[in-house]
């Protein structure tokens, strides 16, 4: 189980503009594997491509050319409902903006994956309440987003992630709206998500210090990788 | 799907609240649509149902003929005694259809009059009439008895008086009524009839002001008038109903044409014609079918108006609520729960019109019926069918917005600002 391979990219090609005179190759190749209970972050300049990738990563998008096995099933061949299930129950998207759903609680907000895989309410509830205990947000479950810091929405937004036991996490800059302080409560919290609960996480960052604290570093530049090591932190 | 219903209903009761005048303005138009819906369907059952008893009440098989002018733009014609119908008439017409004429129905009018005790005064319009034209169901007659053929066949000075007549002679005590003897001044002549019973009259729809002003039918026998009135072997109009089973309109073409070649033939400017409840209470529903046809037209238009006005809003919420769409669209959300979700919104904005609108067709309708006289009444299948409209009408204004949230690409949305 260790060393599952759950993301399972190869020769990944993304094109815009498909046919067209401003046709435009953004990822040129992209192989990439990521194992269970990896902690891993993607670091790259704005403009290398890593937005893409998440997105290719977060079955968002597909590919132009390559496969893709997201726990072995190919996505390429997924149609759009069966791709928004596999979304649903394979991946947990921590956003910059956290992205809670206004003027609903954050027991709500926790609940809305759960929701969509049909998850029964009672049981949803008692699961929400469970992970909004887990990142330490259980007091305010009956927040509404605009009553809460940026902190506490990101925490919620963790716990909304985790709702359906997702393969791995995808973290798009989670601490990038925050001042350091909080940013810090952030990684570790996911730190201890990765450690404690053995939850894969792919972090995209561009911050290279964020980096360092992660099993895995892969470095992103004009769509490719150009660099593979091991964090700082887990170099022996 | 089923178990996103009630979240997705929370969710746009949410909204609604969060935008409470935005939301109200959108469901103005369904609003003021179903209750001007609701409120002709209120009065139209109502003046129907007012037709219905008043055919009841009169009988649906009562036919009219009068003496009508051949040319109206014949202005030099003045009317003779010698052109008005006779008994004798009247009586071979009954001799000649007697085996579809239940009875006739014969009136002659005394004139208006007023009755005086002390400060109390009623104002009367004295008719004598036969048995035939004094129908009263039982429940009609609040005191005393009707006028007995035996009563018609002397003449004797009896009389019938209305409740109001009764309100404002006796303080409303029918049974004190009954037995009193009232002097009743017509033309500068007094007559002096026993009232033998208070029948229950109809509300004067056009009355306004003091009831002691109203005027009422005395009736008395058609004989105790005749004695008064010299001409009185001459009517110009007069009333038959039809035995039951019978075609009442053919009895009345028949009768018509009957008369007017055996009585009117040589008469060049006067001629029979007949009037029916039927096609009275046809032409009625014409009248009320037109206004109904006018006032929802109103309402279909207010309605369609208010549809877009729904779809606009629509519209302008999930502009607003893009990112939300990518988010719940990158938490797992197929097209088909984002499209449900907007149309349950658009169908609940819809209902909430609906329901405000029924509220106030109610009250208008309860208005306008109450204004004009005739209860109007609302059926269940009235209620429902107004609510399963506006539920249709959040599907279809709700649809296009719906399918453009669910549409969109997660990409583009989540990074919308």
């Amino acid at each position: 189980m260790e060393n599952d391979v759950i993301i399972d990219l190869n020769h990944i090609i993304k094109k815009f503009y498909i046919g067209k005179p401003n046709e435009l190759e953004i990822l040129h190749g992209i192989d990439l594997q990521v194992r269970r209970g990896e902690f891993v972050s993607i670091v790259g300049a704005s403009g290398s491509g890593k937005s893409t990738l998440m997105n290719v990563i977060g079955i968002l998008d597909r590919p132009t050319e390559g496969s893709y096995f997201l726990e072995g099933v190919d996505i390429c061949k997924a149609n759009d409902k069966e791709v928004s299930k596999i979304r649903n129950q394979k991946i947990g998207f921590v956003f910059q903006t956290y992205n809670l759903v206004a003027r609903t609680s954050a027991l709500k907000n926790v609940e809305l994956p759960m929701m969509y895989a049909g998850v029964p309410k009672r049981e949803r509830t008692k699961r929400a309440k469970e992970l909004l205990k887990l990142v330490g947000m259980e007091e305010r479950m009956n927040h509404t987003p605009d009553e809460l810091s940026g902190g506490q929405k990101q925490r919620v937004a963790i716990a909304r992630a985790l709702g359906n036991h997702p393969a791995i996490i995808l973290a798009d800059e989670p601490t990038g709206a925050l001042d350091s302080k909080t940013g810090r409560m952030i990684m570790d919290l996911f730190h201890k998500l990765n450690r404690e609960n053995g939850i894969t996480i792919v972090l995209i960052t561009h911050s290279n210090e964020l980096a360092e604290e992660t099993q895995r570093i892969v470095t992103l530049k004009d769509g490719e990788i150009i660099g593979e090591r091991k964090g700082e932190a887990y170099a022996v | 799907m089923k178990h996103m219903l009630f979240e997705n209903i929370g969710a746009a009761l949410a909204g609604i609240k969060a935008n409470k005048m935005r939301s109200f303005l959108t469901m103005l138009g369904i609003l003021i649509g179903i209750a001007a819906i609701i409120a002709i369907i209120m009065a139209g059952n109502g003046m129907s149902g007012y037709i219905e008893n008043q055919m009841n009440s009169i009988g649906a098989n009562r036919v009219e003929f009068y003496v009508t002018q051949r040319n109206w733009d014949d202005s030099t014609v003045t009317q003779k005694d010698s052109d008005l119908i006779t008994q004798e008439m009247i009586r071979k017409v009954n001799q000649e259809f007697r085996d579809e004429i239940k009875d006739i129905s014969l009136t002659t009018a005394l004139g208006d009059g007023i009755v005086k005790e002390g400060k109390d005064y009623a104002k009367v319009s004295v008719l004598g009439a036969n048995s035939s034209s004094m129908i009263w169901d039982d429940e009609e007659i609040l005191a005393g008895r009707v006028i007995l053929p035996s009563e018609q066949q002397n003449g004797a000075n009896v009389a019938m008086v209305s409740d109001k007549f009764v309100n404002n002679m006796y303080k409303g005590d029918v049974d004190a009524a009954v037995g009193q003897e009232i002097d009743v001044q017509v033309n500068n002549q007094y007559y002096t009839y026993t009232i033998v019973g208070v029948y229950q009259s109809y509300t004067n729809q056009q009355m306004t002001g003091s009831s002691y002003d109203e005027v009422t039918t005395l009736y008395v026998p058609l004989k105790v008038v005749h004695r008064v009135v010299s001409n009185a072997v001459y009517v110009s109009s007069f009333d038959i109903n039809g035995k039951d089973g019978v075609d009442s309109l053919d009895l009345a073409n028949r009768i018509t044409d009957y008369m007017n070649e055996t009585f009117y033939s040589n008469n060049d400017n006067f001629m029979i014609d007949r009037y029916t409840m039927q096609e009275q209470a046809k032409m009625a529903n014409q009248e009320i079918g037109m206004v109904k046809m006018v006032m929802g037209g109103i309402g279909a238009i207010s309605l369609l108006v208010g549809g877009i006005g729904v779809m606009n809003i629509m519209i302008v919420s999930i502009t607003e609520r893009t990112r939300e769409i990518g988010t719940r669209k990158a938490l797992g959300a197929t097209n088909g729960s984002i499209r449900m979700q907007f149309i349950t919104e658009a169908i609940v904005i819809c209902l909430i019109g609906g329901i405000m609108g029924l509220g106030l067709g109610v009250l208008l309708g309860g208005a306008i019926t109450n204004a004009i006289g005739f209860p109007g009444k609302l059926t269940m299948e009235n209620i429902i069918f107004c609510l399963l409209f506006s539920m249709g009408f959040g599907i279809f204004f709700g649809y296009y917005p719906a399918n453009r949230a669910a549409k969109m690409n997660p990409i583009d949305a989540l990074r919308y600002e």
